[in-house]
């Protein structure tokens, strides 16, 4: 058979905006505990929104089972909850930043042994727009830094860890595009935690020279949320730089978001493949251009009948879509260093040149 | 312990004279576009003078337009209605310059966005890196169209480029205040207010004023020739200790500090409480000795959008009013924008921590002398 | 008489100004000027212990109504006494948050805040 097909690439972080409307760099707290009463996480949003926060997850702990019930009518993860309505007030508050205020789901796994990893090929899971683990073992974190298809790893840093933070798994991890999580409020709600939080915190900073690093809130009420710049200045306690610090509340934050839309949304987090048709018109152009830069005629018909080999198409695109001007594209070599949007293409096919 | 780095500060101490010939205190003023406050202190004064107050920007209103695209701002026909007929100052607000995108218009014609890397690499106009972050990370960039350039009209390459970039990549859409100063004097605000408001919300606004009086109180003596004494704090420590052996004893007890009078005006603003005692627990900070007592005296604060043509008019009101009065000094306080892209001229502004741009004004009657105190933070260049 | 003189300061800031909000977990609980520096002082001793207790903060503007704050610290303690502010969960028994909301070496920029101001423009 013979496949005509014209293709276009489309940068991965463009879809994105359109598509989940995130990747603003906002100040992000990417971690508010959803499993307590509505009301106070209610409170809690609207206190985020108003203290600047552009980008607030609601993480949900997936529940564990009875060992000892054995039968299969195992607790299921529910889908992600819609998001909390937020009053007039801080709507209006929050509107004249013309930015907006979006939240999202983040699914908490606990996990002890690698048995247990099934659990993240849960269906549901993909309806959470981050994905978290907590291990509890010095071999699950290793597997949670090296292996698993996962966004954050949240290590419990409120009580003494059962084991050590070892640099090979810290270096696989941040060469994966995976993030540590630091919380804060525990470390406001007691003093023995405090310590902990701390202690732990300084631990992982020195072994990962602070990056990929977020500071998120862990709060369970809006007294215990503070302000993006109170939460950078707490960084520098924490040991991280003065650029690290705010790093760790806003870019380090979007790329936790893109690695979770690459990892949701795309082929191998390489690329993803949308038809032309479902474009917005705003990115219409690419196509055209992409077109253009091939040397391929452009049909307003919409029937362009000539060129094969969708590969070929696709590279020799590689930095033609107008925006060579202004940005060096370089490709990078490794897939899985997707975070980077440079790298991340999205590839477009264009159906109407059909199947011959 | 643990030890913290201490954070950078940047502060300009001037000395000069209205009348001598090389005096920057026009330019000061002018170059500095986006004022968001003005603020004047009195000493020795019931009420604000007539003077101060008719020249005062309580007239000078300016327009918040609501979710208006960019492209509406480049178009031919409101550059040439607009930009090149008059003094316009546009300000994107609600964004924050460290983490969104910022956008301003200056009254030399030059359009001035401060993007963050993904909107500069989707949007196709040139731009350059902030100068304020290391070279091989930067996350903001600094784009500028000139939209008085000759080839910015229609039909050009320059323009049809920045209009499609505007309108069809990406729809950069801002809140933005409006303020404008027409060569034409037949020509007003109103014509700003009627261009859009069929198609977007305009909203008239007036400056907000703030004014209190203060009864009794101490207020510090400046002697005009004696800006600095300080060039190193352990120095004046030691000096202030044992007093005579330094050899400027004299001059220490006649005059205050231009660091000192800069905190005092502060607090005064800030409405503090300037009554504290060395051995007090909640506060131990005091007016600047030495003092002298006055019955009364005045500070107004206007906040909005003010231009500079209206500083430089309250400022040459103030000079006139401080020669021919008993005040021993005046201060006259101008506030930049936080989330401005440039503090004066082009000159790139940033937030880091804060983001203040900020001149105070010491007018004093003997010799038109003045002290002209500049306050910036770490991501700003000294103007 | 000397006719120009111009000295530029960037060394680090001598002074730091903090503008704070308290609040407390019951909206209608006050404090006065005094209790506010001993929680100050509170929050530097939990985290700093005795030489955090002994250092040196101004609480220079204290609103009862508002509970609203304007403390002067050094500027090398800057760092320290924001952290312990905003790591302070309680104070007499009462679960309380105190946030930054500016900060800056010029005590003048205090006055005004360009960030919040348009924020109440009528829509």
């Amino acid at each position: 058979m013979h496949v005509h097909r014209t293709t276009t690439t489309v940068p991965v972080f463009q879809y994105i905006n359109n598509n989940r409307e995130f990747g603003k760099m906002d100040t992000c707290d990417l971690h508010l505990l959803g499993n307590s009463d509505e009301n106070a996480l209610k409170l809690s949003l609207q206190c985020a929104a108003r203290l600047g926060y552009g980008v607030v997850a609601i993480g949900y702990n997936c529940p564990v089972q009875e060992k000892q019930g054995g039968d299969k009518n195992k607790v299921k993860l529910p889908n992600a909850p819609a998001a909390v309505k937020l009053d007039g007030q801080t709507k209006a508050a929050v509107g004249v930043q013309s930015k907006g205020f979006k939240q999202l789901s983040r699914v908490n796994m606990v996990l002890s042994e690698g048995s247990e990893t099934h659990k993240l090929r849960q269906d549901n899971i993909q309806s959470y727009d981050l994905l978290a683990v907590q291990p509890t073992t010095e071999k699950m974190f290793h597997m949670a830094c090296t292996k698993l298809e996962i966004d954050i790893v949240c290590v419990d840093m409120t009580e003494k860890l059962p084991f050590y933070f070892k640099r090979v798994a810290i270096n696989a991890a941040i060469e994966r595009g995976l993030y540590f999580e630091i919380p804060y409020a525990p470390a406001i709600r007691d003093s023995t935690m405090r310590k902990n939080v701390l202690s732990n915190a300084m631990a992982l900073i020195t072994l990962c020279r602070g990056k990929n690093v977020i500071i998120t809130s862990q709060a369970t009420k809006p007294l215990e949320i503070r302000g993006p710049h109170d939460v950078a200045n707490l960084g520098l306690l924490f040991g991280l730089s003065e650029q690290e610090a705010k790093n760790a509340v806003s870019t380090n934050c979007r790329a936790v978001l893109y690695h979770a839309a690459t990892r949701r949304n795309t082929i191998k987090s390489v690329m993803s493949l949308q038809q032309i048709g479902d474009l917005s018109g705003k990115d219409r152009w690419k196509v055209k251009a992409g077109q253009e830069a091939c040397g391929m005629s452009i049909q307003e018909g919409g029937d362009p009948t000539e060129d094969e080999g969708s590969g070929v198409v696709a590279q020799s695109l590689e930095g033609s879509e107008g925006r060579a001007k202004t940005s060096k594209r370089r490709k990078s070599k490794s897939k899985r260093n997707s975070v980077d949007e440079q790298s991340a293409m999205k590839r477009t096919r264009q159906d109407s040149a059909g199947v011959d | 312990m643990v030890e913290f780095l201490s954070p950078k500060s940047k502060t300009i101490f001037e000395s000069s004279a209205f009348i001598h010939k090389n005096s920057r205190h026009t330019s000061c003023v002018s170059d500095h576009y986006f004022n968001h406050a003005v603020e004047v202190f009195l000493p020795c004064c019931d009420s604000l003078p007539d003077a101060v107050q008719v020249s005062s920007p309580q007239r000078q209103e300016y327009y918040a337009v609501k979710r208006l695209p960019l492209a509406e701002l480049t178009n031919a026909e409101f550059v040439s209605r607009f930009v090149k007929a008059g003094r316009l100052y546009v300000l994107s607000i609600g964004q924050h310059i460290d983490t969104h995108n910022v956008a301003a218009i200056l009254p030399t014609g030059r359009l001035i966005l401060s993007v963050n890397k993904d909107t500069y690499q989707e949007l196709g106009l040139e731009g350059k890196p902030s100068q304020f972050e290391k070279p091989r990370k930067v996350t903001k960039y600094s784009v500028e169209v000139n939209l008085v350039a000759e080839s910015f009209c229609k039909g050009k390459k320059n323009y049809e480029r920045v209009q499609w970039c505007f309108k069809d990549r990406l729809d950069l859409t801002f809140d933005f205040l409006l303020a404008w100063q027409p060569n034409d004097p037949s020509q007003s605000l109103d014509d700003l207010g009627s261009f859009w408001s069929s198609k977007y919300e305009c909203l008239r606004v007036e400056q907000r004023q703030h004014s209190f009086q203060m009864r009794n109180q101490s207020i510090p003596v400046i002697d005009s020739s004696l800006l600095l004494h300080r060039q190193h704090k352990s120095n004046q420590d030691a000096s202030r200790m044992n007093g005579s052996s330094q050899g400027c004893e004299e001059t220490q007890v006649r005059s205050c500090d231009a660091a000192e009078v800069y905190e005092w005006l502060g607090a005064v603003a800030c409405q503090c409480d300037c009554s504290g005692a060395s051995d007090s627990f909640v506060n131990t900070y005091r007016c600047p000795e030495p003092s002298q007592q006055v019955s009364s005296s005045v500070c107004h604060r206007w906040t909005g959008l003010i231009t500079s043509e209206r500083i430089l008019h309250m400022l040459d009101a103030l000079r006139s009013k401080v020669e021919c009065s008993r005040m021993p000094w005046a201060a006259l306080t101008v506030h930049g924008f936080t989330d401005s892209p440039v503090s004066w001229g082009s000159r790139e502004h940033g937030f880091s921590k804060y983001g203040n741009n900020l001149y105070t004004f010491v007018i004093f009657p003997k010799e038109q002398r003045y002290w002209l105190i500049m306050g910036i933070g770490d991501h700003d260049v000294c103007p | 008489m000397s006719g120009f003189q111009r000295v530029v300061s960037k060394d680090t800031a001598e002074k730091f100004y903090l503008k704070v909000a308290l609040e407390f977990e019951n909206p209608d609980t006050r404090i006065d000027s005094v209790q506010f520096r001993a929680l100050v002082s509170k929050a530097l001793h939990q985290l700093y212990g005795e030489t955090g207790a002994s250092i040196p903060v101004d609480i220079l503007r204290f609103q009862d109504d508002t509970m609203e704050a304007i403390l002067r610290v050094s500027g090398r303690s800057l760092v320290k006494v924001w952290s312990a502010l905003t790591l302070l969960g309680e104070y007499a028994q009462e679960e309380c948050a105190i946030r930054v909301t500016q900060v800056s070496p010029h005590l003048l920029a205090l006055a005004v805040d360009s960030r919040h101001f348009f924020q109440n423009l009528p829509s």
